[in-house]
């Protein structure tokens, strides 16, 4: 179960409504909202989500033949969407060029050289937090682009690493490695970045 | 990574356990690191989920990370809030939404 499930679960009510599906003029009305939150999960910005959906929409409007109706709607338009959120990331990429290609997490006994920090256990209580969702943009577009790619599709695209693996040409040792380093940037940038909850022991 | 092979001999085996054990028992955090990243995009072996599991009890390090890495992955996803009670469109947003809608379906 992808970690976007949540949104896509309402299969019943998918399903009940099979009969008007691929009916652009209720999409709106029928998964705006549901989108729109998607959305503002991912970035955070009032107008830049309500863009985003806007894109998501139109876009799903151009490509509504190639819509299969094995999927449910609602999670077709959120695959959409997620590519947007993705595709935001990365050009924002482009604008940022810093470049920090510090992997020395670990010291010559192979223990981690900084300790690290307990982050609050609560997720909710970051994803509100405007601060945290901007250290977290700001230090995945600091990412060399070959280590942020195969990240964004797999956490923020949310696709099956072996989709991946044969879009990017790319080996599952290959990609795990990449994302592994992906993981290990983003975990020491957001400590170092994010001045939110303290250490606490 | 030893226990992936396939085992035949008697000598072979007890050789296989003893290495199963090693590994179990001289995990480093930078492993463990490696072993918690791919538990995100496969199911690890029954050997590697012990091992990471008894290091975490021992280091909190790894533990820590392990908390962190499952953080990164809600806020990457958008997921993880309860998101049924937040704010849906406005009705500013949604009528301009519809206007581009409508726009681009004349387009076609």
């Amino acid at each position: 179960m992808g970690p976007w499930a949540h949104y896509a679960s309402n299969i019943r009510y998918d399903q009940e409504v099979a009969g008007k599906e691929n009916d652009p003029t209720s999409w709106l009305e029928e998964h705006g909202d549901i989108l729109f939150r998607c959305a503002m999960r991912c970035v955070n910005q009032r107008e830049l989500a309500e863009d985003l959906v806007q894109e998501t929409l139109v876009s799903a409007l151009k490509s509504a033949q190639t819509f299969e109706s094995r999927s449910s709607e609602r999670t077709w338009l959120i695959s959409i969407l997620r590519r947007r959120v993705a595709d935001h990331i990365r050009k924002k990429q482009r604008t940022v060029q810093e470049t920090q290609h510090d992997l020395e997490f670990f010291d010559e006994k192979a223990q981690w050289k900084n300790p690290n920090r307990a982050w609050k256990e609560d997720p909710a209580s970051y994803l509100e937090d405007e601060a945290f969702r901007e250290a977290f943009e700001c230090c995945l577009a600091k990412m060399p682009p070959q280590i942020a790619e195969p990240f964004m599709r797999r956490e923020i695209e949310d696709q099956d690493p072996e989709k991946i693996c044969s879009e990017m040409e790319i080996s599952t040792t290959n990609l795990s490695t990449r994302l592994y380093r992906a993981r290990l940037l983003l975990q020491k940038c957001l400590e170092a970045h994010w001045f939110g909850p303290r250490r606490n022991r | 990574m030893p226990g992936s092979a396939l085992v035949r001999s008697k000598e072979e085996q007890v050789k296989h356990v003893f290495s199963q054990l090693k590994y179990i028992l001289t995990l480093r955090c930078d492993e463990a690191s490696r072993l918690q990243s791919d538990e995100l995009d496969r199911p690890l072996t029954r050997c590697e989920r012990w091992a990471l599991r008894m290091h975490e009890i021992i280091c909190r390090n790894c533990y820590l990370f392990h908390k962190q890495l499952q953080m990164i992955r809600s806020a990457a996803s958008g997921s993880g809030g309860e998101a049924q009670d937040s704010p849906g469109l406005s009705d500013s947003a949604k009528a301009k939404i519809q206007a581009e809608m409508e726009k681009e379906q004349k387009n076609l």
